[in-house]
């Protein structure tokens, strides 16, 4: 489904991403860990193809189309969704106007104002937050946990077949983190969506049981292994959980 | 919604019919009809709303005149594509006055805009809260200046004033790109948030 070859990227001549490689296939479900500085941000930013970050060499390719190089609003139309660590507010732009013409978009037809209502306000049930978030301006006023829950608010909207979730804990108390936990396992009942998830948290990666983690350092993939990996790392940290990580954290 | 009929000499707001506006508020919306110089006095004790929606016209002269006791709230949304001149006066003559006043000026491609924003707060008053608050979406780089003049007599009075001129919020731009929207629409959306989001959100869900 997603295949990282080579990649290197980096930012003012400062290297972030060296020779990175990654193999993520459909349906199953990727954690990133690593120290602070690591690259795991970068990488979901490169993902998008984001602006700020230089691509020296290497390709991204997702069910054989080449992304690396896509503008975002493209490669978001492949079915490819980020919810960024700290998602920023628009106001003045309601949540179910930028849903109505992003489905538009995405499907080339007319929204159905009736259903697509009626999946808004279930949607806000689920996630257990007031229907009023769907014509608020996006994310405008809101904690840093309401804007992760309306950030899934629109991946029920958009149906996305690749999810990418950069530190979404951060911000959410326990009960937030078992709210948004239960909603991606939903998702993942009915959508079977691959996900990248950037996370420490180990309630969150108790309750999604993620099929693969990665440890990465100084920009590239050190060491895959499988839920196990990811618990002995949060309890014994990087340095020793991990069998590679030796020495000290490269911190940014 | 009380959306005043504009007379033919433009002088819909005087003495005699100020007292008859409903909620005190003004709505002239998508009509370019203030071509003469409009001036406002408010009397006493009177709390006026004037929202200029969608004006699109070459020449704008308003001002406002402010006794004791009053307060104004003047919201103006323009779009502009010619060679334009806009003036807005406020002139604070008494005590214990409140005046909010935001503006957004959209410079359309063949724009070239010169606005002055007057602000006249009088020696001997007192108690006087003032703001104003102007943004200009300068998104073709063609001429646009904003003046915000501010002359404060008294020492006794809040105020402040502020202008930019900017295009777009990149990270706005970006954001919506990574929910799968065009930039043309990412144009449109974000243009109508930066015209509207001043206004009180029941003046588009009226029938007029």
């Amino acid at each position: 489904m997603l295949k990282i070859n080579n990649l290197s990227v980096s930012v003012n001549d400062k290297k972030l991403l060296a020779d990175f490689n990654l193999d993520i296939d459909s349906g199953t479900t990727h954690v990133l860990m690593g120290p602070n500085g690591a690259g795991k941000s970068t990488l979901c930013k490169v993902l998008f193809n984001h602006p700020d970050y230089k691509k020296d060499e290497g390709t991204i390719i997702y069910n054989d189309v080449d992304i690396t190089n896509m503008d975002p609003s493209d490669i978001a139309k492949l079915g490819i969704y980020i919810v960024n660590q700290n998602p920023i507010s628009i106001e003045g732009v309601s949540n179910a106007e930028m849903l109505r013409i992003a489905l538009e978009e995405k499907t080339g037809e007319k929204v159905s104002i009736f259903k697509f209502n009626k999946k808004l306000e279930e949607t806000c049930e689920k996630l257990n937050i007031p229907k009023d978030f769907i014509f608020r301006g996006i994310n405008d006023g809101m904690s840093g946990g309401e804007r992760k829950k309306n950030e899934l608010l629109h991946m029920w909207m958009l149906e996305p077949s690749f999810i990418i979730l950069d530190e979404i804990d951060s911000g959410l108390d326990v009960d937030a983190i078992k709210t948004v936990a239960s909603n991606l396992n939903e998702y993942k009942k009915i959508y079977n969506p691959t996900i990248l998830i950037v996370t420490h948290h180990e309630k969150l990666i108790e309750l999604l049981h993620p099929d693969y983690v990665h440890i990465i350092k100084n920009g590239k993939v050190e060491e895959t292994g499988n839920y196990e990996l990811g618990i002995k790392v949060l309890k014994d940290g990087f340095i020793n959980g991990s069998s590679i990580m030796t020495g000290s954290y490269e911190n940014e | 919604m009380n959306n005043i009929k504009v007379n033919s000499d433009y002088n819909f707001l005087n003495e005699e019919n100020i007292n008859s506006l409903k909620d005190n508020t003004v709505y002239i919306i998508n009509e370019n009809i203030l071509k003469n110089k409009l001036v406002i006095n408010i009397p006493e004790n009177y709390h006026l709303k004037f929202y200029l929606i969608d004006y699109q016209d070459d020449y704008l002269d308003i001002t406002f005149n402010q006794n004791n006791n009053s307060s104004i709230e003047f919201m103006f949304s323009i779009t502009n594509n010619k060679k334009s001149t806009y003036i807005i006066t406020n002139n604070v003559i008494g005590s214990n006055n409140k005046t909010l006043i935001q503006g957004r000026i959209y410079n359309d491609v063949k724009a070239d805009t010169n606005a002055v924003i007057n602000g006249n707060i009088k020696e001997n008053t007192v108690n006087n809260d003032y703001t104003e608050d102007i943004r200009g979406l300068n998104l073709y780089s063609n001429n646009l200046v904003i003046k915000p003049n501010l002359l404060v007599s008294t020492s006794e009075v809040v105020a402040n004033h502020m202008v930019t001129i900017g295009n777009f919020d990149e990270r706005k731009v970006l954001y919506l790109k990574e929910k799968g929207i065009s930039e043309e629409s990412i144009k449109k959306l974000l243009l109508n948030a930066f015209l509207y989001e001043i206004f009180p959100k029941e003046i588009f869900n009226q029938d007029n």
